[in-house]
C-alpha cells in the first residue's frame, strides 16, 4: 500500500518536473558543448610560447654579432661582454613574460574546465548514487520498525527504498539537467563579449608585435652569420649549421605565432557559433561546422607546440 | 613610452641597424678599427631592439591582462554556482545519514524494550 503510494508520488513528481525539461539541452548540443570546450583546453600554453620563443630566438643573433669583434681590444672587449651578460637575462625576461601571459589566459583554461563540468554527467551520477544510498537507508528504518511491529503481532510495512530512490534519482537528475541548462547558456552569454576583448587584442597588437617581430630575427641570424663569415673568409660547417638551425626555428616559431592568431580568430567563431546554437532546445542534425574546425585547428596547434617544445628541451 | 612613440622609435632603430649593416658590407677590410666600431654600434642597436620588443610584449601582455581580469569574476562566480548544483547530491546523502541513524536508534531502542 504505501509502495505503491510512494511510487504515485514519485511519478507525479516526475511528471512536474518533466514539464521543464523543455529547456533542457539535447544531447547533440552537449556534445557540441564538450567538444568546445575540449578543443579550447590548452590555449594559455599555446598563446604564450611564442614570447618565450623570441627570447630563445635572439641569443643565437646576439651571440653571432659579438664574435667578430677582437677581444684583444678593450673597447671591443667591453662590448662583447655586455653583449653576452645581456643575451642571458633577455631570454629570461621574455620567458618571465611568456609565463605572465599564460597566468593571464589561463582564465580560459578555467572557462572550458567549468564548462566541462557544467555539462558532465557526474553530477547526475552523484545524485543517483545518493538516492541509492537513500532508498537503502529507508528499508533498514522499514525494517527496524518492522521488528517491533513483528513482536507486537502487527503486519510488517512494505519496503518502499527502491521506489523513493528511483524517484528521487529521477527528480534530482531532472532538477540538474535544468540548471545545468540554465547555468550553461547564461554563462556562454556572459563570457561572449569579454573572450571578445582578449582576442581583439590577439588579433589587432599580438599579432604584429610578437608574430611580426619575430619574423624580423630570421633577417638578424642571417646577418650575424654573413659577417662571422666573411671575418673567417670559409664559414665553419658549425656556424652555418647554427644559422640553418636558427632560421628554420624562426620560421617553426612565427608559424606557431600566425597558427595561434589564426586559432584565435576561430575560437571566437565557434564560441558564437556555439552561443546561437544552444539558444534554443534543438536536435542538431549536424556538427557546428565553427566548432569542428576550431577543435581540428587546435589539435594542429597543439602538435607543433608540443614539437616546438620537445626541440628546444634537447 | 607611449604605444606610438615606441613604434616610431623602434622603426628609427631597424632602419639604424640596416645602415650600419649596409655601411659593414662597403668596407673590405673587415678586420679594421672602422668596421668593427661600426660592429659595436650594430649590437648595441640590437640589443636596443630587442628590449623595445620587449616593451611593446609587455603592452601587449598588460591589455590581456585587463581583458582577462573581467573573465576572471565572471569564472569564479561560474565556479561557486558548479558548487551550488553539487550539493544536490550531497542534502541526498545527508538524508540517507540521517535515516541510517534513525535506523539504528531504532533497533536499539527495540533491542532494550524501550520500544
Amino acid at each position: 500500500m504505501i509502495s505503491s503510494q510512494a511510487v504515485a508520488i514519485g511519478f507525479g513528481l516526475i511528471f512536474l518536473f518533466g514539464s521543464a525539461t523543455g529547456c533542457v539541452l539535447t544531447d547533440s548540443q552537449l556534445a557540441e558543448v564538450k567538444k568546445f570546450s575540449t578543443a579550447s583546453q590548452g590555449y594559455a600554453d599555446v598563446a604564450s610560447e611564442p614570447i618565450r620563443q623570441y627570447g630563445q630566438l635572439l641569443v643565437t643573433p646576439r651571440l653571432y654579432d659579438t664574435t667578430i669583434l677582437d677581444f684583444n681590444n678593450t673597447e671591443d672587449l667591453k662590448v662583447a661582454k655586455d653583449a653576452f651578460d645581456a643575451v642571458k637575462s633577455d631570454r629570461d625576461k621574455f620567458a618571465a613574460l611568456a609565463k605572465k601571459l599564460k597566468g593571464h589566459l589561463g582564465v580560459l583554461d578555467k572557462y572550458s574546465e567549468a564548462l566541462t563540468a557544467l555539462t558532465s554527467e557526474d553530477l547526475s551520477k552523484e545524485v543517483t548514487k545518493s538516492a541509492e544510498d537513500l532508498g537503502k537507508a529507508i528499508d533498514k528504518d522499514i525494517k527496524a520498525v518492522n521488528g517491533i511491529r513483528k513482536a507486537q503481532g502487527q503486519a510488517e510495512l512494505s519496503l518502499i527504498g527502491e521506489a523513493v530512490s528511483s524517484a528521487v534519482s529521477t527528480i534530482g537528475g531532472w532538477y540538474l539537467k535544468v540548471r545545468q541548462t540554465e547555468l550553461t547558456k547564461a554563462y556562454v552569454d556572459k563570457m561572449e563579449p569579454n573572450i571578445s576583448l582578449i582576442f581583439e587584442v590577439i588579433e589587432n597588437e599580438y599579432s604584429p608585435k610578437v608574430c611580426g617581430q619575430q619574423k624580423d630575427l630570421s633577417k638578424r641570424i642571417w646577418e650575424g652569420f654573413k659577417k662571422r663569415a666573411q671575418a673567417s673568409k670559409i664559414p665553419s660547417y658549425s656556424d652555418t649549421r647554427a644559422a640553418f638551425d636558427g632560421i628554420t626555428a624562426v620560421s617553426d616559431a612565427y608559424a606557431l605565432c600566425t597558427s595561434v592568431v589564426e586559432n584565435t580568430i576561430a575560437y571566437k567563431g565557434a564560441h558564437t557559433a556555439l552561443q546561437t546554437k544552444l539558444k534554443d532546445k534543438v536536435d542538431l542534425k549536424e556538427a557546428i561546422k565553427e566548432v569542428s574546425d576550431f577543435g581540428k585547428g587546435m589539435k594542429a596547434l597543439k602538435d607543433d607546440y608540443k614539437t616546438i617544445t620537445a626541440i628546444d628541451k634537447k | 613610452m607611449a604605444n606610438t612613440e615606441r613604434l616610431n622609435t623602434l622603426q628609427f632603430v631597424k632602419d639604424a641597424i640596416d645602415a650600419v649593416s649596409q655601411k659593414q658590407d662597403s668596407i673590405d677590410d673587415k678586420q679594421s678599427g672602422e668596421y668593427r666600431a661600426l660592429q659595436r654600434a650594430y649590437i648595441i642597436l640590437t640589443t636596443a631592439e630587442d628590449q623595445l620588443v620587449y616593451e611593446d610584449m609587455v603592452d601587449v601582455v598588460s591589455k590581456l591582462e585587463s581583458a582577462a581580469n573581467k573573465l576572471n569574476d565572471l569564472v569564479k562566480q561560474m565556479n561557486k554556482d558548479l558548487d551550488g548544483l553539487k550539493t544536490v547530491a550531497k542534502v541526498i546523502d545527508k538524508a540517507a545519514t540521517a535515516l541510517g541513524t534513525l535506523a539504528e536508534i531504532v533497533s536499539k531502542a527495540a533491542s532494550a524494550g524501550i520500544l
